[in-house]
């Protein structure tokens, strides 16, 4: 570190310059209309001389015979700099900030003119997100771009998105994109050491969406490669706002709104649920056993007896969210800033939910010289949650509002809360109320650079960066609470931090001769992560009232670990352009990675792309309507390397203790071949501008992942469970359709429509052996989608013992309105083979639409987001329409087959269900397809002058919704859901999941 | 002078890179260093004895299933793993017992690496014999608890054509040790155990802290073990050999009936406590959460049956220890030998009064019947609990007698239901399906082995 300042320091002093004699230059400036510009300042590069342009844009200026470079700045349009070369005439068009960014997206390592792109490059603006009450910058890109499914897991406040660029990417490594602030690559994921259940934390809701100027998304190969060993499942580029050379202005910003719950599993009432297990009960032991028969306790009663709580109106509840901003952004043509700072806060539709978070931010960037300019961005966070235990988890809060019979009152006579004495199924209320569950995450995003011009065209940058996580997290489970009765209060605490650092040095090149232009970029790049956590569990506590581990009088646990890793890359990349219309790229990286065997341990990752601007051709010109056209094509590789730390490596691990002395065990086989997992993509894509206003953007990919690091199971007799290896091929393909344009364009009426759909395909082509059996249902096997839900298929209903006796054995205790299953290796017995692929939760198509109209100061947005022909597999209603034990059942029961009512689907109910009619079957698949009004948002702007008035430069109002109505055949709570939450194999599952709510918030911005 | 910054820019670079790349585990080590030295293998040697606790093994499934698949437990809760086992319909992919059978075989595996590197280790203050002694006697165990579930013949064990299990008798090391190994004959396994048991039995001490073995537990392992296998005298001998050494107590050296309860509520009850597998709150078990209820901090997964009530002789005093009556701090159907949540109740793998009962069956059924050696024996385990004497007085009723006795002296202990394989008699429990008798191999493990592993037939 040291060491490298002292670079900067040398660097910096090697910039002098000597003048010689003069000569007179003169010329226009202009603005992209051709509009003079005056008051433009033009100076000689590296010297003060300058002037101002006249009213008519035009200027006079004498500069030295050796001047090599004239600057054209002016406030609020990009500066630019003009080669003087033998010139006495210069001509000079400048644009505006707006519509110069606008042209130019962030790549790896640098920036690039959109129409110089050769990869597959998709960019989101942070104004086009604006105001929608977002919680983290994954949650933003939802149905926004074509090739990118986002899915939100759950409406868990501050949980988790499961986002895929391109598919599924991986079966046991991360599949989740690299996502890149500021140059920094971040750490992602849940860093939580207590598990509540399916949910799991996201470190990226640690980031505001407000900050954020821009996504890019990187797809295909030639715009990943660069990021080598991390870039197989895609790139995402957030950068943040800056400052700009122009007068301060303030933004205000804030928003208030109310959430509730979208949909409810209609439930029996309390009568209707003791006749189903009484009825459950005669069915299984015969007429006029009770249930006390079987022991249990207090069911004997008339129906008609029991009260009725309806758990889901208990626990949901309405929630909120608010959000407040406060910018400055300005800074002159030397220093530019922004500063931000903000604070969110959303209370969930489910009680005692909540997430909240602070963030600052501080931008800054200085010319310290014409040569040298340095940059910070700081970015700092706090977020603060209070988790509920969830999903499959019998004291997870939505889980027991379904799974807790509703004949059992919310509260005592004496106020004590009511429970089933029959079962463990703690009372919803007392899992919201009684349990404290608090993660609190601080985080610092920080970097500084140095950037200097070492000749002319050849510019150094050297980056340090900073990703800090230190997550603390603090559970108490009182004595009131079942959970903790026996051991008489439970607390657990965990902190976890994660530093992460990197040095990135990058050398720039960049030159034209004639009708060639040539850039090179050259970059080494280290980066190190270590992680630290500490551990501590203490039970047996005086009372409640102390919620600390000081006073648990049990320590049970206490534990601390540690890991790390580490990754070096080179980098280069050359591209050229001849005539701006014939594009080539070549790009380079050798990673080295510390995960991996020895004898792995490096990787290359090449790439390759040209596109042609066939509009530039000449014999384009008479094509009046197509403004724009393009070609272009990639191939390339790149790595996954997110495996455990140490996964190549046999370790002995400690922790199996016993008469309190430590003990030693294998705990992990190695292989030192271990390497990396390999994703090849080709890609070719189509874009295209019709009339200068649609924009069409049609690409097809191929991207096959080889060397899967999959977890080969190993037979337990061997004493290991798996070892890492790199076998297995995944396959995915797609077709990708982005349609953008103006379909009214005036003065003061516009309309907008931004189209996307893509067409996915995805297919494990090898494992490593057997198919794997993943989550509830879900089914890896070659040949198959990654997502395959496998299970037995329902025939029907068995209506006669006839019937039963003439169809394949299925039990000895199969009875009349008992499910009769297929029998598909037609061998006379239902048996563990009957059973095949029933569905996949890979869509046919998804997407997202956007709508704006505005019409003078009036604005309005309507986005759909949509996905078509994909399966959810539904094991709420496994248990919910189990009618097996003594668990809470759903409304649709009261359609069981009864020998009065034979015409149904709904089968028995029969304790214990000795025919298994509740096994994985096509019983729970569901079709998942949905079309969702996700948002809404209407806009009012006050004029110029009435803004002058109030004495702001900007003031609008905005009302918007978000989730407002989803259409679907899915009978769950949502269809967009997944219990295992970031998961590659078994995506599309619901049990028991928090659903997403339906939010209208209020709003203002005000620019002052 | 500005290149030369560039070059030291790019050699610091390249100089940090190794160092970068070069990062070491904190938590865990290297095989080859951790076996190495005395305190590394007496470390893999406590590692041993910690497989026995776990959850799947005699945590809790192990005995739990053994009396849930018979006729002792009911299932009141609420997993379907268990509805399954209660039900007696098992799936081959119950991951209860898959994993039961992979905990069983990750302890092998720990005691086959402590036994190849404790025999390489020269350390004078090592107990080499001690500690070989001990990872074999873990290792006969495991093999003959899956025998137990997975193996044998749907009439019993040691029976011709018996099923086993794979024997693997060496460390897994690297990925070709993992090759998947056939499953051997039963009689071949038993073999196996024998050999490990006789030199266990050989080198254990007399005594040793609670919770290790001794001489004498490996003895009691090996007469359970000749009791399965119908070798009747040597079951007797074996059994002697522990019973005389506290033929001069009273009660033969079990507790009193008026203490019964001692054995579970007072831990560790000599000398009638052979081996006790030692739980404490921070290294507990489950054994009371899944039996009590809500209100006691449980989840009420299981509960006794009336079954197991009604095969108590009235006044029996072990009835309210298996079949709990509602009283503070007590719920209702469950057991004494279970009651602490918080989990430090201790598991007793074997203790004198089975040893008494394995003699009775023996004498009773050995070629030429002791039949009052054998009722001498029943009638200490009767009267202790409060009964009179016995009045079987023929093979088959005194049989028949033993069968009923250890169903209520060693309820929630893990016997029932291989009991009921031993006698034949798995349709008591409504078994019709012979295939039943034995549980299934994982489908984990055939299709991980590519069906080198075989499942058992009817599955």
């Amino acid at each position: 570190m040291r060491r490298k300042l002292l670079v900067f320091t040398l660097l910096c002093i090697c910039s002098l310059t000597a003048f010689a004699q003069e000569k007179t230059i003169q010329g226009k400036v202009t603005d992209e209309n051709a509009t003079p510009l005056s008051g433009v300042s033009v100076t000689v590069k590296g010297s003060a001389k300058g002037t101002v342009t006249d009213r008519e844009g035009v200027f006079t200026l004498s500069v030295p015979d050796n001047a090599r470079t004239v600057l054209f700045s002016f406030v609020n349009y990009v500066t630019q700099e003009v080669a003087l070369g033998n010139k006495t005439f210069i001509q000079v068009q400048l644009l505006t900030e707006e519509k110069a960014l606008s042209e130019v997206v962030v790549v790896g390592y640098g920036t690039q003119r959109k129409k110089e792109l050769t990869g597959s490059v998709a960019q989101v603006k942070g104004t086009d997100l604006a105001n929608r009450p977002l919680q983290g910058p994954d949650q933003a890109l939802r149905g926004q771009v074509a090739g990118v499914t986002v899915t939100q897991s759950s409406g868990t406040p501050g949980s988790s998105m499961n986002v895929n660029i391109r598919g599924t990417g991986s079966i046991n490594a991360s599949s989740q994109p690299l996502y890149v602030v500021d140059g920094v690559p971040i750490n992602t994921g849940s860093y939580s050491q207590i598990g509540v259940g399916g949910q799991t934390l996201n470190s990226l809701a640690d980031i505001n969406p407000n900050e954020i100027e821009s996504y890019e998304i990187l797809k295909d190969a030639a715009a990943t490669a660069i990021y080598g060993s991390r870039a197989a499942n895609g790139v995402v580029l957030i950068t943040t706002k800056r400052g700009a050379n122009k007068k301060t202005k303030i933004n205000l910003s804030t928003y208030y709104g109310i959430s509730n719950v979208a949909k409810k599993i209609p439930v029996l009432t309390g009568p209707q649920y003791v006749e189903l297990v009484q009825e459950s009960i005669v069915n299984r032991y015969g007429a006029g056993i009770l249930p006390s028969a079987i022991g249990l306790v207090g069911l004997d009663n008339a129906p008609s007896t029991f009260p009725t709580t309806n758990w889901q109106d208990e626990i949901f509840t309405q929630g909120s969210v608010q959000n407040h901003d406060i910018s400055a952004q300005g800074g002159n043509d030397k220093t530019r800033f922004f500063v931000s700072g903000s604070y969110f806060d959303q209370n969930g539709i489910v009680l005692k939910s909540d997430f909240k978070r602070y963030n600052f931010r501080l931008n800054l960037d200085n010319k310290v010289t014409d040569k040298f300019k340095v940059s910070t961005g700081i970015g700092l966070s706090r977020s603060v949650s209070n988790r509920l235990s969830n999903d499959n988890n019998i004291y997870g809060v939505v889980s027991t509002s379904v799974l807790l019979g509703s004949h059992i009152p919310a509260y005592n006579a004496n106020g004590t809360y009511g429970r089933d004495p029959n079962s463990s199924t703690e009372n919803p209320l007392a899992n919201a109320y009684e349990v404290t569950n608090l993660v609190a995450n601080n985080r610092i995003l920080a970097n500084i650079s140095g950037e200097y011009e070492i000749l002319k065209n050849l510019s150094f940058k050297s980056l340090f960066g900073v990703d800090f996580i230190g997550l603390r997290e603090q559970n108490f489970i009182p004595s009131t609470h079942l959970q903790a009765v026996g051991v008489r209060g439970d607390g657990i605490e965990g902190y976890t931090q994660d530093f992460n650092w990197i040095n990135e040095n990058i050398l720039t090149y960049k030159k034209s001769f004639g009708a060639h232009a040539v850039a090179f970029t050259g970059v080494a790049s280290f980066q190190e992560s270590v992680f630290e956590s500490v551990f501590a569990r203490a039970q047996n506590f005086p009372g409640n009232q102390i919620r600390r581990l000081s006073a648990g009088s049990v320590r049970v646990n206490a534990s601390s670990t540690g890991s790390s890793w580490g990754l070096a890359g080179y980098i280069g990349r050359v591209n050229y352009a001849f005539k701006d219309k014939y594009l080539v790229s070549g790009s380079l990286r050798r990673d080295g990675v510390s995960r991996f065997g020895e004898n792995k341990r490096w990787g290359t990752f090449p790439a390759v792309s040209g596109a042609w601007r066939i509009s530039e051709e000449a014999f384009m010109s008479k094509v009046k309507f197509i403004s724009d056209l393009k070609i272009r094509g990639s191939y390339g590789r790149s790595g996954n390397s997110s495996v455990a730390d140490f996964a190549s490596l046999s370790l002995v691990g400690a922790g199996v203790n016993y008469l309190q002395t430590a003990g030693l065990s294998p705990v992990q086989l190695g292989n030192p071949n271990l390497g990396w997992e390999e994703s090849e993509q080709t890609d070719i894509g189509l874009e295209m501008q019709l009339f200068q206003r649609i924009n069409v953007t049609a690409e097809y990919y191929i991207k096959n992942t080889n060397d899967l690091l999959l977890a080969r199971l190993l037979p337990g007799s061997s004493g290991f469970l798996t070892v890492t290896e790199n076998i297995g091929k995944l396959q995915n393909k797609g077709f990708e359709l982005g349609i953008s344009g103006d379909i009214i364009r005036r003065e003061d009426w516009n309309w907008n429509v931004n189209f996307n759909i893509t067409f996915p395909q995805n297919k494990v082509i090898k494992l490593a052996g057997s198919p794997i059996a993943q989550g509830f249902a879900s089914w890896v096997e070659e040949g198959k989608d990654l997502g395959s839900f496998r299970g037995y298929v329902v025939k029907g209903i068995f209506q006669t013992q006839a019937e039963i006796n003439a169809a394949p054995v299925h039990s000895s205790a199969t009875r009349p309105g008992d499910i009769q299953f297929e029998d598909l290796d037609k061998d006379g017995r239902i048996t563990a083979n009957d059973q095949r692929i029933i569905g996949s939760a890979v869509p046919d198509y998804f997407g997202g639409m956007t709508n704006s109209i505005s019409y003078k100061g009036i604005s309005l947005n309507v986005f759909l987001q949509y996905t078509q022909g994909n399966e959810v597999y539904n094991n709420t209603r496994a248990f919910a329409e189990g009618m097996n034990s003594i668990f809470g059942q759903a409304a649709s029961t009261l359609e069981r087959w009864t020998p009065a009512k034979t015409t149904t689907t709904m089968p028995r109910a029969v304790f214990g269900d000795p025919n298994n009619n509740r096994r994985n079957s096509t019983r729970w698949l569901e079709d998942g397809s949905f079309v969702r009004l996700k948002n809404v948002l209407l806009s009012y702007s006050l004029s110029t002058s009435l803004v002058k008035k109030i004495h702001v430069s900007s003031l609008r109002f905005f009302v918007q919704g978000e989730n407002l109505y989803t259409w679907t055949k899915y009978k769950g709570l949502d269809p967009e859901v997944s219990t295992f939450s970031v998961t590659n194999t078994s995506p599309g599952t619901d049990f028991l999941t928090f659903p997403q709510a339906r939010t209208i918030t209020f709003g203002l911005n005000i620019g002052l | 002078m500005k290149y030369y910054s560039i070059l030291l820019l790019a050699l610091f670079s390249f100089s940090s890179c190794n160092k970068i790349l070069d990062q070491q585990p904190q938590s865990q080590i290297d095989p080859a260093d951790a076996f190495s030295t005395r305190a590394g293998v007496e470390a893999g040697l406590i590692g041993i004895y910690d497989g026995l606790q776990a959850q799947d093994y005699y945590g809790l499934h192990y005995w739990v299933f053994a009396d849930l698949y018979a006729d002792n437990l009911s299932h009141t809760g609420t997993f379907p793993t268990f509805a399954q086992v209660a039900n007696k319909q098992l799936l081959a992919d119950n991951v209860n017992i898959t994993n039961m059978w992979n905990v069983m075989y990750n302890m092998i595996n720990r005691a086959n690496n402590v036994i190849k590197q404790a025999q390489q280790l020269n350390d004078p203050l090592f107990d080499k014999s001690g500690a070989l002694a001990q990872a074999r006697c873990l290792r006969a165990l495991c093999y003959f608890d899956l025998i137990r579930y997975f193996g044998g013949s749907a009439t019993g064990y040691n029976k011709a054509n018996g099923a086993g299990v794979p024997l693997v008798l060496e460390p897994t090391i690297n990925v070709t040790d993992a090759t998947p190994k056939a499953r051997a004959t039963e009689a071949e396994v038993y073999t196996k155990i024998i050999e490990d048991l006789d030199f266990a039995m050989a080198n254990l001490p007399a005594s040793a802290a609670n919770g290790r073995l001794t001489k004498n537990a490996a003895t009691a392992l090996k007469a359970r073990l000749q009791l399965y296998r119908e070798q009747w005298e040597e079951a007797e001998t074996l059994s002697t050999a522990v019973i005389s050494q506290f033929a001069a107590l009273p009660n033969g050296g079990l507790v009193n009936g008026i203490d019964y309860t001692n054995l579970w509520l007072q831990k560790n009850a000599k000398p009638e406590s052979i081996w006790e597998l030692q739980f404490f709150t921070d290294d507990a078990n489950s054994g009371a959460f899944y039996y009590y209820t809500g209100a006691f901090g449980g989840r009420n997964e299981i509960a006794s049956t009336a079954s197991l009530g009604a095969a108590h002789e009235t006044g029996d005093v072990r009835l309210p220890v298996n079949r709990t009556v509602a009283a503070p701090g007590i719920p209702a159907n469950k057991t004494r030998k279970f009651s602490r949540v918080a989990g430090d109740d201790n598991v007793i793998l074997i203790r004198l009064a089975e040893l008494y009962l394995i003699r009775a069956e023996a004498r009773a059924r050995k070629t030429v019947p002791d039949i009052a050696g054998a009722q001498a024996d029943l009638n200490l385990i009767r009267n202790r609990a409060g009964l009179t004497n016995t009045t079987a007085v023929t093979v088959t009723d005194l049989v028949t007698a033993v069968r009923n006795e250890r169903r209520v002296e060693l309820a929630h202990e893990g016997h029932r239901w291989f009991d009921l394989r031993r006698y034949n008699r798995y349709a008591d429990v409504g078994i019709t399906e012979p295939h039943r008798s034995l549980f299934p191999v994982p489908q984990r493990e055939v299709l991980s082995s590519g069906n080198v592993i075989k499942q058992n037939t009817g599955y």
